[in-house]
């Protein structure tokens, strides 16, 4: 069967990262994908995560081969994984995959450097995106310290003492519509899981950490900084059950 | 629960009494229950007594475990991790012990089963955390020390439960290295298939070209701006002003018959608008002549303003106005002549 020549005209850009699909040869039946064509499908698919990214919700497995692969799904595996190979070659990015199966985000392994506070270099957060970290963080604290669940109720009251009413869909001054961000956006980039517990009166909702941010946080960082923020020379030991889960992580990892 | 079972024994004895109350209700009065079937006891005329004359009593009693309920409810909130105090639970567990024989219906039962749950589990979790912590996690303490904590570098000092936009960013900044975040990349041209835009020649249309320009010149000789005819017209009104002023030997010339046109409404209010400009310009001056009458005189270009003070006033001429004046000046023929385009389109 023929091969169709791969156009070099679009020589002035990086090499074969974001060559149109359409110049892939066309597959041979027995299953195989050549080396070139599984580069270039790779090179497509990072460019699909690096964009889906910003928007922080999971790419989904079938959405990728629908875009990217096309004709090549069934070679999917292969091609993820020299996708992951790049993504850490030229990122540090690292692709994972997320229990539900078939989803993917991306954490990068670099390494910060926690010791200065202003180390803005390797601080990869956009500008719009900083006060909502804090948030974040103070949300995610808040629930491992009371033992990686915190109903509603003293959701509640913790999130009134920092300013902030759940239910509100006022303007918060600094993040907005409140409760539309808590419980649809940071749920559905993974940050939060929220479930409904109907055993008591009336059913209310129940705060865990999402899988996003166990991948993306250490326990033992959140207990250090809550550790900074009680002050008195607090030391993480002292808080016995949550060092105990931080041991059990680290042994994990 | 025990206490369950025992009403469920009771209701079925419920039912043949309820027949013998059909029947006494029809010879007797409320009050009275004249039993006639020999099945039933003392014990059971006293159930249907306590069912029937106690609405009021299991409201009561439902009352009163909903206010249980909430006041757990309330106290677990309050206390967040550590469980409510063991005294409080003790308390309200003695105060739901109290009100339990007043539960006479599954219905109460039902709520009580749901209070002395929520107690299990309330104490429970105080078991829990006073066993497995040496230090309490209070979720309200540590906001507060979270509040403190990012104000600390702030110059402006807010109120408690404040934080401003400010701290959240440089709290937000000095964690952000906690998170093993990846940014994505928006790219401008679209992430996937995208090639270089070619460029679309268009076929010269040569033939429309030469149309177009044929009529385009005959156009433009017409194609006055507004602002240019208005100036003409103001000029125009000028040079008649001033030669009505001189016919009549210098002599003031009356206002209206110098403004309205009788043929035509609308021209004379142009001819008002073009006045005003003349007066606006002091070109003309507008007074009092006689009779009360406005008399309007030309000026020459550059005159200082005529003794008296500069006013500005509004003149208007409505469509009857203009005919009683048509009609009382006897005004036959206008003093500004209707313009020759404007004349045209007026007979087509």
């Amino acid at each position: 069967m023929p091969r169709r020549r791969i156009v070099e005209d679009s020589s002035d850009e990086e090499p074969s990262q974001s060559q149109p699909a359409s110049q892939l040869s066309q597959s041979q039946g027995g299953g195989e994908i050549s080396d070139q064509d599984k580069k270039v499908l790779a090179g497509n698919v990072c460019n699909y995560f690096l964009v889906s990214d910003c928007k922080k919700i999971p790419a989904k497995r079938s959405d990728i081969v629908k875009s990217v692969l096309k004709d090549h799904g069934r070679h999917f595996k292969e091609v993820m994984a020299e996708a992951n190979r790049i993504m850490e070659r030229v990122y540090g990015y690292k692709v994972v995959e997320l229990e539900k199966k078939n989803q993917f985000i991306m954490i990068n392994t670099l390494m910060m450097n926690n010791q200065d506070d202003d180390n803005l270099l390797l601080a990869p957060t956009s500008n719009s995106e900083v006060a909502n970290i804090g948030l974040v963080t103070a949300i995610l604290a808040g629930i491992f310290m009371s033992g990686q669940v915190m109903q509603e109720g003293p959701m509640r009251e913790y999130l009134k003492k920092l300013g902030i009413d759940i239910d509100s869909r006022e303007e918060h001054p600094t993040f907005g519509n409140v409760t539309r961000y808590i419980h649809q956006d940071l749920v559905r980039q993974q940050y939060l899981q929220i479930t409904l517990n109907k055993d008591v009166e009336p059913p209310s909702n129940e705060y865990r950490w999402g899988e996003r941010a166990h991948k993306e946080l250490s326990k033992k960082d959140i207990l250090e900084l809550v550790c900074k923020v009680y002050g008195n020379q607090t030391r993480p030991e002292d808080w016995v059950a949550q060092w105990k889960i931080v041991k059990k992580e680290e042994k994990e990892s | 629960m025990a206490e369950g079972s025992k009403k469920t024994k009771k209701k079925r004895p419920q039912e043949e009494p309820s027949a013998a109350t059909d029947d006494a209700a029809d010879n007797a009065t409320d009050n009275e229950v004249a039993v006639s079937t020999a099945s039933t006891t003392s014990s059971d005329i006293r159930t249907i007594l306590d069912v029937q004359m106690s609405e009021e009593a299991n409201k009561e009693v439902r009352d009163r475990y909903r206010h249980l309920l909430q006041t757990v409810q309330e106290q677990a909130d309050k206390a967040g991790q550590a469980g409510v105090d063991i005294a409080n639970i003790h308390t309200m567990v003695n105060e739901a012990n109290q009100a339990f024989p007043a539960v006479k219906r599954p219905r109460e039962a039902a709520l009580d089963t749901q209070f002395l749950k929520t107690c299990g589990v309330l104490a429970k979790l105080n078991i829990e955390s006073s066993q497995s912590n040496l230090t309490v996690f209070r979720p309200s303490e540590f906001a507060q020390k979270l509040v403190y904590f990012m104000q600390r570098d702030s110059e402006i000092k807010r109120a408690e439960n404040e934080v401003d936009y400010a701290s959240w960013r440089r709290f937000g900044r000095a964690v952000s290295s906690l998170f093993k975040k990846t940014i994505g990349i928006e790219p401008m041209l679209g992430a996937l298939e995208w090639e270089k835009p070619k460029v679309v020649r268009k076929a010269r249309v040569t033939e429309k070209d030469k149309e177009t320009q044929k009529k385009t010149p005959t156009e433009v000789a017409n194609a006055v701006s507004g602002e240019e005819r208005q100036t003409e017209e103001v000029l125009r009104l000028y040079k008649i002003l001033n030669r009505r002023y001189r016919e009549s030997g210098n002599h003031p010339v009356c206002f209206f018959s110098f403004v309205v046109n009788p043929d035509s409404y609308p021209l004379t209010a142009e001819n008002l608008f073009h006045t005003s400009f003349l007066v606006r310009e002091q070109l003309a001056v507008v007074e009092e002549g006689e009779h009360g009458i406005p008399v309007i005189s030309p000026r020459e270009q550059g005159q200082a303003t005529v003794g008296g003070i500069s006013s500005q006033c509004i003149v208007s001429i409505s469509e009857k106005e203009w005919r009683d004046i048509v009609k009382t000046f006897r005004i036959t023929q206008s003093m500004i002549p209707t313009p020759a385009s404007r004349a045209k389109k007026r007979k087509s």
